[in-house]
């Protein structure tokens, strides 16, 4: 019995430590072959809808993550009053979401 | 209207205009090329420095991040590269998913390739072999930045070249207006001279302008001199014409013509004709067309002398009065102008009950003068047979027929035209157009 109760906790904290684990960065080759499959939208274009929203911001950093089969872009920015700014917009169809002071 | 000003305005502008552009634009070539092999230097390094970063580690040949500049990993920084070897291929991170269209041929790429986010990069394309392995390398970077600041650069130059050539142009103007100053000055002269107001041109003019001046001025000395001898000769040859004339006409009376009364007739007749052929063409070679120099008719002065001559010959009550503008000088020869105001007048106050009236005024093309009285006029159906031939129509008062054949020739040798009108006192008015400007000289013929 006590056996059998350890070996569920080693399955819990197994599946709770796998948890983060399913996020994963994409590189820019795979950014590339996804976009040319037509899979992702192209940087550029989720670029265009999010200068819309900031006018005048730069570019700080972009990163595309594979959440749960979904592919994210985690974008900062830097705004034209020079606040930095984080958004996640799906890679997918260009919907933020989310949008907010970065920390 | 051309002027030497204006002339020398638009060619200054026009070349300056020309080369300011060319050394604008030709400038900015120089600079940008040797701007481009600066930057091809710098790329070339770059593709070397990749070269070091290609290094084999324990899972084969592999990109040291440690050797790569921190630039290559934004996206879009605006530097990239990419590395071919054979069966491998490594992409900056900062070129994430654009796929530029490298050049083809090794060294500095003639055009700007496009980038990401409207970049417009100056690519690089190196050839090595490391390893017994061909390895390609190429880098690019974003070359908008450098552009801008060239459109910037033209735009100010185009500024500054506007302001100088205005700057320029105000003192090109200062110093031509300086320069013709002494042009303007015989400019004037010369109107003042057509004006009556002077005889001679200033003969201190510049070097340049002296012989013109000394030319000028000697033409008319000439002309005056020689219309002056030639006005003598005539007035000599007339006078002497006259008493050769008289005699003639008094030989006419002698008894042994008695006998052949139509003799007499005929040689009367045709002394008669002489007689008055040489008054006429005394009179007429006194008409030198416009006046010479300084030999005006001063208003002011004539006017009064003649109007008290009138009054005396006329003493039976009719009232003279004259109309002129201020200090009014009219820029034709004084004693022509008085033998046609006189022969006018004489005739106005012949026929005048109480009234003759003479007004000058200045007009647009010269001056017009009107002499009326209110004496019986003429009717209009007989006034262009007056205008024609300047005949008398009156028999009956005295007069030498030739009054109005001078005042004819008079106006015709000004350029000058008359009419004969209803007067508003109640008789003729006499209207003469006298235009300012006549061609000099005028050639009188019949």
């Amino acid at each position: 019995m006590p056996k059998r109760r350890s070996i569920v906790r080693l399955t819990l904290s197994l599946a709770l430590a796998a948890t983060p684990a399913i996020a994963r960065d994409l590189d820019q080759d795979e950014a590339l072959a996804l976009r040319e499959e037509g899979l992702i939208l192209s940087l550029e274009q989720l670029l265009g809808g999010v200068r819309d929203r900031h006018p005048g911001a730069r570019l700080l950093e972009a990163e595309l993550e594979e959440e749960d089969d979904v592919l994210i872009y985690e974008i900062e920015l830097l705004t034209a009053d020079g606040v930095a700014r984080e958004l996640e917009l799906d890679a997918r169809t260009g919907a933020l979401i989310k949008d907010e002071v970065d920390d | 209207m051309k002027s030497i000003q204006g002339r020398l305005g638009l060619g200054l502008i026009a070349v300056l205009v020309l080369v300011s552009l060319v050394l604008l634009q030709a400038s900015l070539w120089l600079f940008e090329s040797a701007l481009r092999r600066t930057l091809a230097d710098n790329l070339r390094e770059e593709t070397e420095g990749l070269l070091v970063a290609i290094v084999r580690g324990p899972d084969g040949v592999q990109l040291d991040p440690d050797r790569l500049s921190p630039r290559y990993q934004r996206p879009f920084s605006g530097h990239y590269f990419r590395i071919d070897l054979p069966g491998r291929t490594w992409r900056s991170r900062s070129l994430w998913d654009a796929s530029p269209q490298w050049p083809s041929s090794p060294g500095l790429a003639d055009e700007l390739i496009e980038g990401p986010q409207d970049q417009r990069l100056l690519a690089y394309r190196a050839e090595y072999q490391r390893g017994g392995q061909r390895v390609l390398i190429q880098v690019a970077q974003d070359y908008s930045p450098i552009l801008q600041s060239f459109d910037r650069v033209r735009l100010t130059g185009l500024v500054l070249v506007g302001v100088s050539i205005l700057l320029l142009v105000l003192l090109q103007r200062y110093v031509v207006r300086l320069a013709l100053r002494p042009l303007e000055q015989a400019r004037q002269q010369i109107a003042q001279l057509q004006e009556g107001h002077r005889r001679q041109l200033d003969t201190d003019a510049p070097t340049e302008l002296q012989p013109l001046v000394d030319e000028i001025n000697h033409l008319l000395g000439e002309t005056e001199e020689t219309l002056k001898r030639s006005r003598h000769a005539l007035g000599n040859l007339g006078h002497a014409l006259k008493t050769p004339l008289a005699v003639l006409n008094s030989l006419t009376l002698r008894d042994e013509l008695t006998e052949h009364p139509s003799l007499r007739t005929a040689l009367r007749e045709q002394l008669t004709q002489m007689e008055q052929r040489v008054a006429r063409e005394l009179g007429r070679a006194r008409l030198a067309g416009e006046a010479l120099p300084g030999t005006f008719f001063d208003c002011e002065t004539e006017l009064p002398a003649l109007f008290d001559t009138l009054a005396m010959i006329h003493a039976r009550g009719v009232s003279l009065d004259w109309q002129a503008p201020a200090a009014c000088r009219l820029p034709w020869d004084r004693e022509d102008m008085l033998e046609l105001l006189g022969n006018l007048l004489d005739n106005a106050c012949k026929w005048a009950k109480t009234r003759v009236r003479l007004t000058i005024d200045r007009t647009d093309e010269g001056y017009r003068l009107c002499i009326d009285d209110d004496g019986p006029g003429i009717a209009p159906s007989r006034r262009d047979e007056v205008l024609a031939r300047g005949t008398r129509l009156d028999e009956r008062r005295d007069g030498h027929g030739l009054g109005l054949g001078i005042v004819r020739d008079i106006i015709a040798a000004w350029q000058g035209d008359w009419a004969l009108e209803d007067s508003p006192l109640g008789g003729l008015r006499v209207d003469i157009h006298l235009p300012q400007r006549v061609a000099r000289t005028p050639e009188r013929t019949r």
